[in-house]
Order: structure tokens, then C-alpha cells, then sequence
């Protein structure tokens, strides 16, 4: 039972994870919330699913196709939402709700191209194995998903972490001027924050619509709340944070699911973020340089 | 090397600076002297391309760099180290220098890197540690250290004394004197007027955005008006009334 519970917060955690530390990663960058991030997400999910039912591909390239295509919206986002704001100099708010306008654009789009009703992948395409420990049945899926966000999230932090491009985007994260001072291309290491940003939403987008079964238009503004939690619990900006943030938010909702019953779900999750806001405002991870800043 | 040639700049606003014309030679050390808010920073920036210039020509090795993307004057061989060190606080002193040299050409990174490290030994100790942890003057050195691992050849320093311990300030001094002897040109922007004039050969005065007096060091150390305002107490204008 507990293992049962442990498996589905972490499969679940660790979507929110993938997601999350996307959005953590455009607010480090550009001190903006890129309320699209949502909307980027379902479009992952769609190309997906597309992927696998018209052009019959198999389930990891429909993922990378996804994925890559996630990046791309990400890209157009910061081109046509965030780069000319910024030119501007329009205030942060500016950005939050021209992100906002644009998901609601690129919804009412795969509401178009896509209609209303709720599909789900064929099931030809799922790993269908499922592994029975003692009382608990762990799905293949479960443990692919968990695997595949893992593995996209310990990349970004390898990329961040050890390469100069990761470097420059954490300079630029710090400091524009320095950026520009030590010769970084500022406006090219946004764009590639945007579009890695976006591939983490488009493979969140995957991972969710087959773990849950489900893709449809809305599916991007519940993930876009629980987004905003991960980034407060982890921390804004905070990467690592997001992760830990992310199978935490995982971990709490199945736990309270079991203790207090489904309604409670998001109540419990949010009662988290109030709970945090007002005892730790930089976070459950806040490094000495956050509370200094 | 240098040459800046009539240069207006600012902010958007009224410009700050007013028609300036200096130059530096190749290997030479020159300090651009001047009160607080005579326009010294706002000279650094532009000539590294923080800011656009409103008008005058910026020619490094007789090529115009006046308006390009800082990028791109970096890798023309000029790097400014900026007021208040603004090193990368979260990130490792390593960090800080591997990042500094990426806007450079081809290679030499590493020996560059080794060679920061042999004139900085400090850093090297602490080469793990959070830049944000370190003191102020090993944050100078790091900040000088990262400007240098782009690889310049002129390299424009921005009030490295700045709240720093005097003996701090000896200590960096006679780093940068020890760059020009590597064939680095340096121009060097200070409230401390006496000590950037003892490590330079040439110096300007800056005020209210105008180039009001120029000469060798020793020229400037003497005279009268440089002592009064800013080797001694009184600015230059309440002097003449």
C-alpha cells in the first residue's frame, strides 16, 4: 500500500517536476512568470499524441518530435510575447498577463485544430507491463514516466551546471550587464532558456497525457497552478528546488488522497503553498545568495 | 590602440558626457581622474558598449566600436572590469572565470585560466567557494581575473579601489602595474586620485562630463588645480569663484 502510494506521488511528483523546473527556469532568467507555460505544455501533449495516431510513430520519437516542437512554441513565445515587451522596458506585469493572453491564444487554437473532447493515446502505444509487488501493482508506465522526467530534469541540471552555454545562462540569470560584460549573447541565451523551458513543458505535456490517459486544451491551466506551487515550495528560480518541490507536490497530493480523501487533493496542496508562503518566503531550499537578494 | 574622439553620451536624456578626446597607446597605463558623478562610469559603459554614444567616434585599432554589442567589443580584445566588482555571486569563483572567457576567440582559455591563477593564488584556494562569499578584494581580483580571461588588449577598469582596505588597494595597484609589463593597455577610472596617478603615465581630469585638463602624470600631480581639488579638498570650481 505504501509502496503503491510512494510509486504514484513520485510518477505524478515527478511531472510536476519536469514542468516546473521549466517555468523556474525562464523566472531565474528573466525575473518574469511566463504564464503560457501551461498552454506549451498541452500543445506538447497534442503533438504527441498526433504523432502516435496519424503518423503511427513510435512512442519515443513522437516524444522527441513533441518535445522539440514544445521547444520551438517556446522560442515563438519569447519572440513575439516577452522580446518586444522587454525592448519597451514594460514592466514584469506586462509579461505576465501578455504570456497569459498568448496561452489563452494557443488554446482557443488546439480547441480548433483539435475540438473539445477529451482523447486518450491508443493502447497499442503504452508500455501495458505491470509489476506486482506484495499488494501493490506498479505500472511500466509509471516507472517509464518517473525514469524519462528524471533523466530530462538531471540533464538540464548537467547542462546548467558544466557547460559554458549553462554557465552564461546562469550568468545572464544574475546579471544582464556581467552577461554582456564577458561576451555572452544575451538575447541568444534567452531564446535557448525559452526553448529548453518549453521542452521540459512539451515532455511534461507527454508524460501527463499518458500517464493520466487524458489530452485535451484545458489540460494546461491545473498543471499551471500546481507549476506556481513547485516554484514557490522550491524556491523562484531555484532548480534543484523545483525537483525536490515538484515529487514533494507529488508525494503530498497522493498522500493526502489516501488520508483525507480526493476533494482534498489541491486544498492540501495549496494549504502547502499559504503554509510556506508565511513561514519560509524564499522557499524550503532558499540559499544564503536568495535571502540576500 | 584606444581612441575616443569627440564623444557625447548619456542616457537617454540630456547627455552626460560633452565632446571627450583621449587616448591610449599600446602598453600604457592612463587614469581618467574626476569627483563622483563627473561622467567616469558613464564613460567606461559606453566605450564598452553598455551604452550607445550619442555622438563622437570610439576606434579600437582605428576600427569604430562606438554602437556595437558589448559581445562583440570583447572579442575585438577590450574588457571592462565594472564598478562595484559585480562578480557572479551564486556561481563558484571557477565559474566566474570560465565564464569570463566566453566571448573569446579559439583557445588559450586554460592557459589563461592557470596563468589568473598563478598571479592570484587566493583564488585558486578558493576556486570551489561561492564568489558572493568572498571579501571584497579577492572579489576585485576575481573580477579583474574574469575580465583577463577574455584574452584583451586594453582592459578598462571601473574604480577598483572602490571600498576597499588601503592596503587592499596597494595590493591591486601593483597587479595592474604588473599587467601593462604583459603588454595590456589599461585605463583607469578613480576617485583615488593620488594612487592612479602614481601608477599611470598619463591622466585626465573629468568634470561635469567635459575633459578639462590633461598631461603626464607627474604634470597633473603637480598642479595646482588637480592638488587642490582632488589631491587636497576643495573641487575645482569653488576654487576659481
Amino acid at each position: 500500500m505504501i509502496l503503491q502510494q510512494l510509486i504514484n506521488g513520485l510518477s505524478l511528483g515527478a511531472v510536476y517536476a519536469v514542468f516546473a523546473v521549466g517555468f523556474t527556469l525562464v523566472f531565474g532568467v528573466l525575473n518574469v512568470l511566463n504564464l503560457s507555460q501551461g498552454a506549451v505544455f498541452m500543445w506538447g501533449a497534442y503533438v504527441g499524441l498526433e504523432m502516435v495516431r496519424t503518423l503511427q510513430l513510435p512512442l519515443p520519437a513522437a516524444m522527441t518530435v513533441a518535445v522539440m516542437a514544445a521547444g520551438l512554441l517556446g522560442v515563438v513565445t519569447e519572440w513575439l510575447v516577452f522580446r518586444p515587451l522587454q525592448r519597451r522596458g514594460a514592466h514584469r506585469w506586462m509579461g505576465m498577463v501578455a504570456s497569459l493572453a498568448f496561452a489563452r491564444i494557443l488554446i482557443g487554437a488546439a480547441q480548433e485544430v483539435f475540438g473539445t473532447q477529451v482523447i486518450r493515446y491508443p493502447d497499442a502505444t503504452l508500455v501495458d507491463a505491470t509489476l506486482v509487488v506484495g499488494e501493490a501493482r506498479i505500472q511500466g508506465l509509471q516507472v517509464v514516466a518517473l525514469g524519462v522526467a528524471l533523466a530530462m530534469v538531471l540533464a538540464l541540471g548537467l547542462l546548467l551546471k558544466f557547460t559554458n552555454f549553462g554557465r552564461a545562462i546562469r550568468t545572464v540569470a544574475f546579471s544582464e550587464t556581467v552577461a554582456r560584460l564577458v561576451g555572452a549573447p544575451v538575447a541568444r541565451v534567452r531564446g535557448a532558456t525559452f526553448f529548453l523551458s518549453g521542452t521540459l513543458a512539451g515532455g511534461a505535456g507527454v508524460l501527463w497525457s499518458l500517464l493520466f490517459q487524458s489530452v485535451s486544451p484545458f489540460m494546461g491551466d491545473t498543471i499551471l497552478l500546481k507549476g506556481l506551487t513547485v516554484l514557490i515550495l522550491g524556491g523562484l528560480g531555484n532548480v534543484a528546488g523545483a525537483l525536490v518541490g515538484g515529487l514533494l507536490l507529488g508525494l503530498v497530493e497522493v498522500g493526502s488522497v489516501v488520508a483525507v480523501g480526493s476533494g482534498f487533493r489541491d486544498a492540501v496542496g495549496f494549504g502547502l503553498v499559504l503554509l510556506i508562503l508565511l513561514t519560509r518566503p524564499t522557499g524550503l531550499f532558499a540559499t544564503r545568495e536568495a535571502k540576500r537578494a | 590602440m584606444l581612441e575616443i574622439q569627440s564623444l557625447s553620451a548619456g542616457y537617454g536624456g540630456p547627455p552626460v558626457l560633452h565632446g571627450i578626446s583621449l587616448a591610449l597607446r599600446p602598453g600604457e597605463i592612463v587614469a581618467v581622474v574626476g569627483s563622483n558623478g563627473a561622467g567616469k562610469t558613464t564613460l567606461l559603459n559606453t566605450v564598452a558598449g553598455l551604452l550607445r554614444p550619442v555622438s563622437g567616434r570610439i576606434l579600437l585599432d582605428g576600427k569604430p566600436i562606438g554602437g556595437l554589442a558589448t559581445e562583440r567589443i570583447v572579442r575585438a580584445g577590450l574588457s571592462l572590469v565594472p564598478e562595484g566588482r559585480q562578480v557572479v555571486a551564486p556561481l563558484s569563483v571557477e565559474e566566474n572565470l570560465l565564464v569570463g572567457a566566453y566571448g573569446r576567440r579559439g583557445g588559450g582559455a586554460r592557459e589563461t585560466l592557470a596563468a589568473v591563477y598563478g598571479r592570484f593564488p587566493r583564488l585558486k584556494e578558493r576556486r570551489r567557494q561561492a564568489a558572493g562569499l568572498l571579501s571584497g578584494g579577492e572579489q576585485q581580483m576575481l573580477a579583474i581575473g574574469r575580465a583577463l580571461m577574455a584574452g584583451p588588449r586594453v582592459l578598462l577598469l571601473d574604480e577598483p579601489s572602490m571600498g576597499l582596505a588601503p592596503l587592499i588597494v596597494s595590493e591591486i595597484f601593483a597587479l595592474l602595474g604588473d599587467l601593462h609589463g604583459r603588454g595590456i593597455s589599461v585605463l583607469l577610472v578613480e576617485q583615488n586620485a593620488r594612487k592612479a596617478l602614481a601608477l599611470a603615465s598619463r591622466g585626465y581630469v573629468l568634470e561635469r562630463g567635459r575633459i578639462v585638463l590633461e598631461g603626464t602624470s607627474a604634470e597633473l600631480a603637480s598642479s595646482p588645480a588637480v592638488v587642490d581639488a582632488y589631491l587636497g579638498a576643495k573641487p575645482l570650481e569653488e576654487q576659481a569663484a
